[in-house]
């Protein structure tokens, strides 16, 4: 049996804060926000260019399982992650949310459902912009995905008690 | 308990060193915005686990904040190479890692690597303050053994285990009447705190 320490090293962050001067709460939180305004034009970009990515990693995968390849389109996928959510879009942050999930769970399963990915690749595009497919739109495409998602799921519960 | 964004108490990140290891381009700017909007002004940008590395070699880190996708290496590796083998005092720096995807496991493989938190993208000001400043009060333990480094991972308190007891002679969870009368609040400091005795 491996030998357990435990110690408590002093931690000077804990110090720092309490020193005089600094910032009130709110006031952080508000210059934060501002901060993140100010790059919210970089985050677009960011956004376009990461759901083109997906879309040429998707269109370059092989019919058949390859964990190596669609760890690419999670990983892209996680590249998207955290993006749509600083620039408001946050249905695509969802959707996002979900392709790195699915993919995840493809990799795990060792099986690859081409037509569960290439619906959340095309959903990518429609929810970039929100205002086009109105909330109803918004609502039945997310449903939609989580559908698709719960049914992977689902198989692959089902797979691994056979 | 999260943190009222409208409070008006006081935090000073000003002369905190910290380090952020994210990939390059938006991602990183949005933690940047969000430190110096919280007033850190000395902070380390790395893209990378390699430079990453380099600078926690020659820099004593109040803070880090780690990304576990980087181009060249998984950042929990990060995490549990720091923890094992970063010079003093960076292995016992507070660390907290900001994720996109936080599936169960990957949570799981935060908490084992060795890093304090785990905060789910997208990031928002309120949450990544909320844990700097639960990170800084909480001064948690470090645990070291054979398999894991870094804080200890048992760190919210959840009562004994509801499993009834586990062996035949342990004591009913009943509470017999008091034997003896309670002490009073006299006795009690009598026993417990220091005092002066007058000669």
């Amino acid at each position: 049996m491996s030998e357990v320490h435990y110690y408590r090293p002093k931690m000077k962050l804990a110090k720092m804060l309490r020193e005089p001067g600094g910032k009130t709460v709110a006031e952080a939180v508000r210059d934060a926000n501002a901060g993140l305004e100010s790059i919210s034009a970089d985050c677009m970009d960011e956004v376009d260019a990461f759901i083109g990515r997906i879309e040429a990693t998707f269109a370059a995968l092989p019919a058949d399982f390859d964990a190596e390849a669609l760890h690419g389109l999670y990983k892209a996928a996680n590249g998207l992650i955290g993006l749509p959510g600083i620039v408001g879009l946050s249905e695509l942050e969802t959707a996002a949310y979900s392709l790195a999930d699915l993919t995840d769970r493809m990799i795990a399963a060792g099986r690859f459902e081409r037509e569960a990915a290439r619906v959340h690749v095309q959903a990518l595009r429609l929810l970039r912009r929100p205002d086009a497919l109105g909330v109803a739109g918004l609502g039945e495409v997310l449903a939609g995905l989580a559908q698709v998602r719960d049914k992977f799921r689902a198989m692959d519960v089902q797979a691994a008690s056979d | 308990m999260a943190l009222d964004i409208e409070s008006r108490a006081r935090f000073n990140l000003k002369s905190a060193t910290i380090l952020l290891v994210e990939t390059p381009g938006v991602n990183m700017d949005i933690l940047s915005q969000i430190l110096m909007g919280f007033g850190a002004k000395a902070m380390h940008r790395c893209d990378s686990a390699v430079d990453a590395r380099t600078t926690i070699g020659r820099t004593e880190m109040d803070l880090m904040v780690i990304s576990p996708f980087l181009a060249d290496e998984c950042g929990y590796e990060l995490v549990q190479w720091i923890r094992r083998e970063a010079p003093d005092p960076n292995k016992f720096a507070p660390i907290i890692m900001v994720s996109p995807h936080t599936e169960q496991s990957k949570v799981a493989r935060a908490r084992d690597c060795g890093a304090h938190f785990l905060v789910a993208k997208p990031l928002t000001p309120a949450v990544i303050l909320e844990r700097i400043i639960w990170v800084a009060r909480s001064q948690r333990p470090f645990v070291s053994c054979d398999t894991y480094v870094g804080p200890e991972r048992r760190f919210k308190f959840e009562g004994p285990p509801a499993t009834g007891g586990r062996r035949r002679d342990d004591l009913p969870e009943t509470v017999g009447e008091a034997v003896e009368p309670n002490m009073s609040q006299d006795q009690i400091d009598a026993l417990m705190a220091p005092r002066k005795v007058a000669i």
